[in-house]
């Protein structure tokens, strides 16, 4: 299973849901978060594991990915 | 013939009454390039800088960016320049909406108001015809009405920049409002006071002349593809507006918290963010700045207080932290109120916000109490009492009276250990993102000429990833939390945010990935100069050194580049920025070295001739 965990407003995009769970998923962030209809323009820092992340990296089985807004305002 | 700027300033002396049209310098914009910039060296060639900031002889210089009003995304923003009441240095409060390019059509690069009207007057500046006209029937009408009014009394379709009874009253911490109800605000660093101080409630502009374009094809072919993505990359801020980025500023452990004390309020942030507006219906409809498709404005219904039913420009993300998490009030109604009020008074949210946050925690530690008070409860999230405690500030009543002038002057007055909740730099109260969360933004406050501002640096946005500053010519690893290159960093951001305000553009357009070459090729399609990327990040340079010197020649060196105590010494204990404190005697000794600047943060000869400021150091 791979827990998505998403920070600041990105909840609004996935129903106020802080996590997301999903199984048999193997592919790039960047898909993975498109199937959750984020814009990708809004997803700043992201850590899978505890490490720096980015778009193009592969996440699978057993990762969590932890997925912060820009701030882009104000 | 000159392109993009119109060839005239206009000067008003008030107190003899005169009016007078001067030859704007070619050189002068080429080298400045306009804004805040051409303001700068106004206000160091001819005026006395150790003036008073209330008295006749310290000058509002009103300047147009060079690209203000053309057919330019984002071409809205035009500058007020002054030495600043509230910290006796350098301010400039850039503002949109549709005021710089109403200006501008007047014929007018800028206009420069000196001396003092012995009766209060507002100017109308229509075309080529401007009066200064009785202003006694407005006084004490606050910026709504004010507007409305002169609106009545000129032309529908003029703008309006006015003082609301803050700025009458002399508040330091008053602005100069543009636009009534879908207000826009030069609000930061007083200047709605200097403007009181002339005696002069208003300006009032109506224009119809042509900005002459060099080569508008080149502009017009060039947005086609420009447009669409920015439009793509800001249709958060276009949905939502700044208040739309509350959330993730609290995730990130930026969002100033009960005076600046804590380190995460997740729940509180949901409720006050621009997303909840628009869930509620609190957000009512959109509204844009000159040449703007970003749309970011928002009108908010007000549901409490003295004008629940009517509905004003909606609050900022400023203005959610202000009068939300630093308060720790989750009531979005009295959020949204508190905004209007401040709007209709003519205050600027940040530091009212900041006031409110230090009343409250001198209140609630037993620094005030109920008879100083007179018996209006300042507990952290009392929406009521904040309405009433903004009104006290704006009319110098009450214990409002005490912090009308800012958090530093009532630390000043309350004395002890009420110091320690005045978060200020320089004397400006600091926005609201915390320099313990993303650090380049500790030696962007404390390095900012008009104090704690988060404007003159802003890489918030790039270490957050909305920016590359690949894009600057930055490409090194930026880790959020720890200070490694980040002095770097902000020396290059604060250049490149630099030239924005001298050329009338809004910060957004970064959104767009909007590099040094792009503006450039915006500049030379303008104008028909020679300009390039290099000339551009030059200038920024030119104009956050000749900043600096005015405030060199005023006292300023490393001892007032620095943090507020609760910011460089206290950590939070919990959020995403939990233990965090910027290490401020690396970061400012690697920036003044990347300045060019010596040890007590003076610029350099080498430095002054490097950027053709060698006659402006001589002279200040």
């Amino acid at each position: 299973m791979i827990v998505v965990e998403l920070k600041g407003q990105l909840i609004w995009y996935v129903g106020k849901k802080n996590r997301i769970f999903f199984n048999d998923y193997q592919g790039s962030i960047n898909n993975l978060l498109e199937q959750l209809h984020i814009p990708l323009h809004e997803v700043g820092n992201m850590t899978l594991n505890n490490k720096r992340t980015s778009l193009s990296d592969i996440i699978s089985d057993g990762d969590v990915l932890v997925v912060f807004p820009v701030i882009a305002g104000g | 013939m000159q392109y993009g700027i119109m060839g005239n300033i206009l000067e008003i002396d008030l107190t003899n009454q005169s009016i007078h049209y001067r030859s704007s310098d070619l050189d002068l914009f080429k080298k400045y390039l306009g804004g805040s910039g051409v303001a700068a060296k106004i206000l160091i060639d001819e005026f006395d800088i150790q003036a008073d900031p209330l008295s006749p002889n310290n000058p509002l210089i009103f300047m147009n960016g060079l690209l203000t009003g053309l057919p330019l995304p984002t071409a809205a923003k035009s500058s007020f320049v002054s030495k600043s009441p509230l910290t006796g240095i350098w301010c400039e409060a850039t503002v949109g909406g549709h005021w710089g390019a109403q200006v501008k059509k007047c014929g007018l690069d800028g206009f420069i108001i000196t001396g003092k009207s012995d009766t209060p007057v507002y100017i109308w500046i229509q075309d080529n015809h401007v009066e200064i006209r009785d202003a006694s029937h407005l006084m004490g009408k606050d910026v709504f009405e004010t507007s409305k009014l002169l609106l009545h009394q000129t032309d529908p379709k003029a703008v309006v920049a006015c003082i609301g009874p803050a700025g009458e009253n002399l508040s330091k911490i008053s602005g100069i409002m543009i636009g009534g109800n879908e207000t826009r605000a030069a609000g930061r660093g007083g200047l709605g006071a200097v403007l009181g101080s002339k005696n002069v409630k208003a300006v009032v502009a109506r224009g119809t002349h042509k900005i002459p374009i060099y080569d508008h094809d080149t502009i017009k072919s060039d947005l086609k593809e420009f447009l669409p993505f920015l439009n793509t990359h800001t249709k958060a801020l276009h949905d939502f507006g700044t208040a739309g980025g509350v959330q993730g500023v609290e995730a990130n452990g930026d969002l100033p918290i009960k005076n600046w004390t804590l380190g995460d309020w997740a729940d509180g942030a949901e409720k006050t963010c621009g997303q909840n507006m628009d869930h509620l219906g609190i957000t009512v409809s959109h509204h844009a700045c000159y040449a703007c498709s970003i749309r970011c404005g928002k009108d908010a219904r007000v549901d409490v207080g003295p004008y629940a039913g009517s509905a004003g420009h909606g609050p900022e993300y400023e203005t959610c932290a202000a009068f939300g998490s630093n308060i720790l009030n989750d009531n979005i109604q009295y959020l949204v109120a508190a905004n209007d009020l401040c709007n209709r008074l003519g205050l600027d949210t940040i530091c009212a916000g900041n006031s409110a946050a230090m009343a409250m925690e001198c209140y609630e530690r037993g620094i005030l109490n109920d008879q100083d008070t007179n018996g209006l409860k300042l507990t952290f999230g009392n929406g009521p009492s904040l309405m009433v405690f903004i009104e006290q500030m704006a009319n110098r009543e009450g214990i409002g009276a005490l912090f009308s002038d800012g958090v530093k002057s009532a630390g000043e007055k309350l004395g002890g250990l009420a110091k320690e909740f005045s978060i200020h730099i320089k004397g400006l109260s600091v926005a609201y993102h915390d320099p313990r969360a993303f650090t380049s933004m500790a030696i962007g406050y404390a390095t900012a000429n008009r104090g704690g501002c988060h404007l003159e640096n802003l890489t918030y946005f790039s270490e957050s990833g909305a920016f590359p500053p690949s894009l600057i010519g930055f490409d090194k690893f930026l880790s959020k939390h720890n200070d490694e290159h980040k002095a770097e960093l902000c020396v290059i951001m604060q250049n490149f945010m630099n030239t924005f305000n001298a050329l009338g553009l809004c910060k957004f357009l970064i959104r767009g990935r909007t590099s040094p070459d792009q503006i450039s090729k915006w500049v030379a399609s303008a104008t028909g100069w020679t300009f390039t990327g290099e000339d551009l990040m030059m200038a920024g340079e030119r104009l956050h050194n000749i900043k600096r010197l005015y405030n060199v020649s005023l006292g300023i060196s490393r001892k007032d580049d620095q943090l507020p105590p609760r910011l460089q010494y206290h950590d939070r204990k919990t959020g995403a920025a939990a233990g965090i404190l910027p290490n401020m005697t690396k970061l400012l000794t690697e920036y003044y070295q990347y300045r060019g600047w010596n040890e007590e943060g003076v610029p350099t000869k080498e430095t002054l001739e490097k950027l053709g400021l060698t006659s402006e150091g001589a002279t200040l």
